[in-house]
């Protein structure tokens, strides 16, 4: 689970949903990575998982508060348009570590529409993204990924 | 500690210039993914070295989030003895990549394009300067940091928001090539040899070179930074305690992209009354319109829209202005009278 995220303003949400996720599963199995603006660094941190979850905010002129949910193939489309806050983005990250052939078998992107949601909106997100997480762990469960 | 440091965050940024911004405009590629469909070796590569500078930064304690490494008197703790030695183990082997990318910068098909231009960086008479020394350029200056602001100074120019820093009034050139021009001669041997192996002649006047410098600098933080790690014993005062006291300090160092410098001014309780930072982005804005103006000319204006606003991209990304201003920047609007 790779929560991206900085500590200015609504941008803040990838690190609030590290911090609330954190020692809630087994970290053999299961790891939960705070990045403040990874950059190509994603690359390293998407290597050798059966199944990523990113989260990020994203903007894409949906209402404040708006939590998408998109799967791999959906990404990189989409976020052409909908860009991320940081430099090389998530969308280039994304791209690059497809054209190397080093994305996970499954990828998850939720993207926060926070733009300048107030603090309640934020907290509300991030507890709907912490409960969407725990759902998707559940479900794809530790048959889906046996040789962790 | 803090040139290991610097070590990591050369290695980090210059190999991530290279293989995302530099190395598509030399290829004719739109960006990186096209050049990973043509050279997939080369760009993993320049991520394997990417990486072994970011473990050198994590050792260090520079997390990307909440960093706690770095801090006034030194560093927060001293690494771990056992981390140290299987950090050092990853970069041995790497020196070796770094050579050849050194090499594959080298043949790339970049513009041979002489200009005429003043290189600045720090300079220290035992080692390739990064956390020390005295400013000096190729054009006879040389003075302590405390003399700065009496040499260089910023403005606004009307076209920009950004804010250029001249010397005495005129641009110059920080970074990688203006380090390599004044300080090739305190590189360790290994990098002069495999700088010597290339086919440039150091110092260069082709700013285009600055992308082989760049590579040279991977080799040599590769190289220092190994050297660092074995000699590496802990300290036990991994920092001294800092007093505040009122005054002015200053601080210079030599940024992945050029020269950084710093001037605080602290109050008896070491509260900042006032702070000036002059970053080496600053510093090459006025180079990067004056070579924009070279380059162009040079490369002639009798061409299609699409070309001379190639050429121009690549003059600018070759400056390594940050990733996110560096892909969309430039507004061309071209007035052709006959």
């Amino acid at each position: 689970v790779l929560c991206i995220g900085s500590p200015f303003g609504t941008d803040r949400l990838g690190l609030d949903v590290a911090e609330a996720l954190k020692n809630r599963f087994d970290a053999k199995r299961v790891a939960v990575i705070a990045c403040d603006r990874p950059g190509a660094r994603l690359l390293e941190d998407l290597r050798g998982a059966s199944a990523v979850l990113l989260i990020d905010a994203v903007r894409s002129g949906a209402p404040a508060g708006t939590l998408h949910r998109l799967q791999t193939d959906a990404i990189p489309h989409q976020l052409q348009r909908h860009t991320s806050t940081h430099g090389f983005g998530l969308a280039e990250a994304i791209a690059l570590a497809r054209e190397l052939k080093e994305l996970p078998e499954r990828l998850i992107l939720l993207g926060a529409e926070l733009g300048t949601a107030t603090t309640e909106t934020v907290d509300r997100v991030a507890q709907a993204a912490v409960s969407q997480i725990g759902e998707w762990l559940a479900e794809i469960g530790p048959e889906s990924h046996p040789e962790t | 500690m803090r040139r290991l440091f610097y070590c990591g965050e050369w290695i980090v940024s210059h190999s991530l210039h290279i293989h995302l911004l530099a190395a598509p405009d030399f290829f004719g590629c739109e960006n990186v993914i096209e050049l990973v469909r043509r050279e997939p070796d080369a760009v993993r590569r320049g991520l394997r070295l990417q990486e072994a500078g970011n473990a050198i930064i994590e050792l260090l304690g520079g997390r990307s989030v909440h960093p706690v490494g770095a801090r006034v008197g030194g560093f927060s703790r001293a690494p771990d003895v056992e981390q140290a030695r299987e950090l050092l183990g990853r970069l041995k082997p790497l020196s070796v990549e770094a050579e050849a990318m050194a090499a594959w910068c080298a043949a790339l098909p970049l513009p041979g394009d002489s200009q005429d231009f003043e290189s600045v960086a720090l300079f220290h008479p035992d080692e390739y300067a990064i956390t020390r020394g005295r400013i000096r350029s190729d054009r006879g200056l040389n003075i302590g940091k405390e003399a700065f602001e009496k040499h260089f100074s910023e403005r606004q120019v009307p076209h920009s928001t950004a804010l250029q820093c001249l010397h005495d009034g005129q641009p110059y050139l920080v970074g990688p090539l203006a380090r390599l021009n004044l300080n090739f001669d305190l590189l360790p041997e290994a990098t002069r040899q495999l700088a010597a192996s290339l086919g440039i002649a150091w110092p260069s006047r082709n700013v285009f070179h600055s992308v082989v410098a760049r590579a040279l600098e991977v080799h040599f933080a590769f190289t220092e930074a190994i050297r660092l790690l074995e000699a590496y014993i802990p300290t036990p005062t991994p920092h001294l305690t800092a007093e505040p006291r009122a005054g002015v300090g200053f601080g210079i160092t030599e940024a992945p992209r050029g020269m950084l410098w710093h001037r605080f001014e602290l109050d008896d309780r070491g509260q900042v009354r006032s702070a000036r930072m002059v970053p080496p982005t600053s510093q090459n804005q006025a180079r990067i319109e004056q070579d924009l103006r070279l380059s162009l000319q040079a490369f002639g204006m009798d061409r299609e829209d699409a070309e001379i606003r190639r050429r121009a991209e690549t003059v600018v990304r070759n400056y390594d202005p940050c990733i996110s201003c560096a892909t969309h920047f430039l507004d061309l609007r071209i007035d052709r009278r006959e």
